[in-house]
């Protein structure tokens, strides 16, 4: 943390030097509380995030600051406790205790350079591609998984330190990004609410053997562990496009294992992480009352548990087709279709379907010039039947205040990535106070 | 015989007090569209726009965004972003309205909590902007008439503190238009003396009052006639949205890049 608070501080000190700085400061104040609708332990969650978010403008220069505390009350989420190997040094969050962190969530400086580019350097969040809640290009930044996947993504995505710099062309736009900040997923731990089970996240473990981590081999920060993206994007005939490259180690963390056995057999499990590429792209374009949209992935050296306690390496393509229907006044209907192929395998020995198929539909209305608006999401793994509804209700009460109230409803076969949570069904309730 | 002396009359005193630049014939209601749509509005303007939302409860939501607006040619391209309050600001919205009525036009909105920009179909016209009570159409049109989607007829004209008002009434050219637009009839008081519009009211599709819009505190600046209020009383939903204009700029210029995807994701 010593790091990030001394560029947070030279960031200031400069701005507040700039006599003719205008300074833009936000907070809010979330609260949430989740109760489990199946067990008789029934609070799941209760949580205080409290958010600021300042700009300091001059000129075309800017720097944001978004710095956050939370404070969990539960055990059983686990959010916090112990948990965050997955961050370099200069990421870390500082933690009291074992519930509450205070966290940079993003610290950058925007300025234009050259003839009409643009420079973006710190801790920031970078996102590609067209999906909705589905992550095929969206990969620039990690994600924390304490919550599975039912936390916005504004708030999971993990934000890195990184120079991201655009050069606009004409109708043209190329984006360089260099990440040193090797931070990876967040898992959350297995006794926590949202432990992963599913057999796909890890390899075999036998049930009467002492289980031994070591350290985690995530790549430490230097020049040549660093990530590097490019994209092209531009406006072609009424269609977004975008291409994409990104060299990266894969954020998701492979778990081999060892059996040791010196006085005692023990099965001693290390974290480790490989390099990829990525190369994909993106289109959407409207047509009438419908909005195309779709983004794919082509990713290299993939790998997946076996039943043998082996890992299988692959390539895998990914892809999302996405229609968004806007028949009816203030209403949305979405559905999405993807499929993840792993390519050049027939191993019936996998955790996980060779193809997988997976669609999601997404209902939204709102009334009252916006004030309300409700919602349902369907996600359904067709491969193992299960999947997750998402109903919601959201109120916006005044602009100081918003409510919202919704179901997360998790079914199917336990071996599946919804199925796992099939008995943490919950109902939340969430307050927002905008200062 | 009264009625008709009074129409004589109204007539008469239209003539002698005319200063619409037809003289003493009353144009048709081709040339008056034509004088509103031709009216200059400035090749770009930069302005801040407040918006205010009342309900019929009286609970007021106040807005405050900037606006800019620039032709490419005869491309209009439209950028607003919402400065305040906290819980929408930086959503930023951007649209390309296209000459060619047969090709629709391009929109983008970006949403912050979702940091990303999403391409949306310009095809529902009809659907309020933003929580207020302007359609998108309404936005894209502002404060000129639209001869593809209606039919239009004079109805006459009147004088208020000599100035000539003509009225037009506007009904969509077919079913499914009026569907479209959520408008089953329009009618436009203008305002012969700088072509402005004063006020419209709607009607929805099947006849019944909708909505009232107002234009008022209308001057020049820098020589361009320019509304700083406009006002939407809407009947049926009895919300009511208030558009106040301030440091409204068409000499300055607007930058291009202004118009882009990648300016509304990052902001002003």
């Amino acid at each position: 943390m010593r790091w990030p608070s001394s560029v947070l501080i030279v960031l200031l000190t400069i701005l507040c030097q700039a006599s003719f700085a205008e300074v833009d400061m936000n907070l809010n104040l979330d609260s949430v509380v989740a109760v489990s609708t199946h067990q008789r332990e029934s609070l799941q969650s209760l949580k205080n995030r409290f958010t600021s978010h300042v700009d300091y403008s001059k000129n075309s220069y800017r720097i944001t600051a978004i710095i956050q505390f939370e404070h969990e009350m539960e055990n059983g989420m686990q959010a916090i406790l112990n948990n965050d190997a997955n961050y370099t040094f200069a990421s870390r969050p500082i933690t009291f205790g074992n519930h509450s962190k205070l966290s940079v969530r993003e610290l950058y400086l925007s300025m234009p350079v050259l003839n009409g580019h643009f420079l973006t350097i710190g801790k920031q969040q970078v996102v590609w591609g067209k999906a909705d809640g589905v992550k095929i290009l969206d990969v620039v930044n990690p994600q924390s998984f304490n919550e599975f996947t039912l936390e916005d993504f504004g708030q999971s995505r993990i934000p890195l330190w990184m120079v991201n710099l655009e050069l606009s062309l004409g109708d043209d736009l190329f984006q360089i990004l260099w990440i040193p900040d090797t931070s990876t997923h967040q898992l959350p731990v297995f006794e926590s609410t949202y432990g992963f089970t599913a057999p796909r996240f890890s390899p075999p473990i036998p049930r009467d053997i002492p289980i031994q981590f070591k350290e985690n081999k995530a790549p430490k920060t230097r020049f040549k562990n660093s990530d590097f993206g490019l994209r092209w994007s531009s406006f072609v005939g009424g269609w977004d496009i975008a291409v994409n490259y990104l060299y990266h180690f894969e954020d998701q963390a492979i778990f081999s294992t060892e059996l040791l056995s010196h006085n005692a057999t023990v099965l001693e499990i290390t974290p480790e992480y490989y390099r990829s590429n990525l190369c994909g792209g993106s289109l959407s374009k409207p047509v009438g009352n419908i909005t195309f949209r779709t983004e794919f992935a082509y990713k290299t050296d993939q790998r997946h548990y076996q039943q043998a306690n082996e890992l299988l390496v692959s390539d895998e393509l990914s892809y999302v087709v996405g229609l968004d229907y806007f028949a009816w006044t203030d209403t949305l209907l979405s559905v999405q279709l993807i499929q993840q192929r792993l390519l050049d395998v027939k191993d019936e020995t996998l955790f996980r379907a060779v193809n997988e198929t997976s669609f999601s539909l997404l209902l939204r209305r709102s009334f009252w010039q916006e004030t309300l608006t409700t919602e349902v999401l369907w996600q359904q793994n067709t491969n193992d039947n299960d999947g997750l509804v998402r109903p919601k209700i959201q109120y916006v009460y005044s602009d100081r205040l918003t409510l919202t109230a919704g179901l997360d409803i998790f079914y199917g076969d336990e071996r599946g990535v919804y199925g796992q949570f099939a008995d943490l069904d919950r109902l939340y309730l969430k307050a927002r106070v905008s200062f | 015989m009264n009625n008709l002396m009074t129409k004589m009359g109204v007539l008469l005193l239209a003539v002698f007090a005319s200063s619409d630049g037809f003289g003493e014939e009353e144009p048709s209601v081709e040339q008056i569209i034509e004088q509103v749509n031709l009216r200059d509005e400035g090749q770009a303007v930069s302005r801040i726009l407040v918006m205010t939302l009342t309900d019929r409860r009286g609970k007021t939501r106040v807005r405050e965004t900037r606006a800019f607006r620039k032709y490419f040619g005869d491309e209009k391209r439209t950028a607003i972003f919402y400065k305040k309050p906290n819980n929408i600001k930086d959503t930023a919205f951007l649209t390309y309205d296209y000459p060619d009525l047969n090709k629709d036009d391009d929109q983008w909105l970006y949403l912050p909590a979702m940091r990303r920009v999403r391409r949306i179909s310009a095809a529902d016209r009809g659907d309020y902007f933003l929580g207020t009570d302007f359609s998108y159409e309404d936005i894209k049109l502002e404060t000129r008439i639209s001869t593809a989607d209606y039919h239009h007829i004079l109805l006459g004209s009147h004088f208020i503190e000599k100035r000539k008002y003509f009225v037009l009434e506007a009904t969509p050219v077919d079913d499914k238009t009026a569907k479209e637009l959520g408008y089953g009839k329009v009618n436009t008081i203008i305002d012969s003396s700088n072509w402005m519009i004063t006020k419209n009211e709607f009607w929805d599709p099947k006849g019944h009052p909708l909505k009232t819009i107002d234009f008022s505190d209308i001057r020049l600046v820098q020589g361009i006639w320019t509304a700083h209020i406009i006002a939407v009383d809407n009947h049926k939903t009895g919300h009511k949205t208030h558009f106040s204009f301030s440091d409204v700029d068409y000499s300055n210029g607007v930058n291009d890049d202004i118009f882009t995807t990648q300016s509304i994701r990052r902001g002003l």
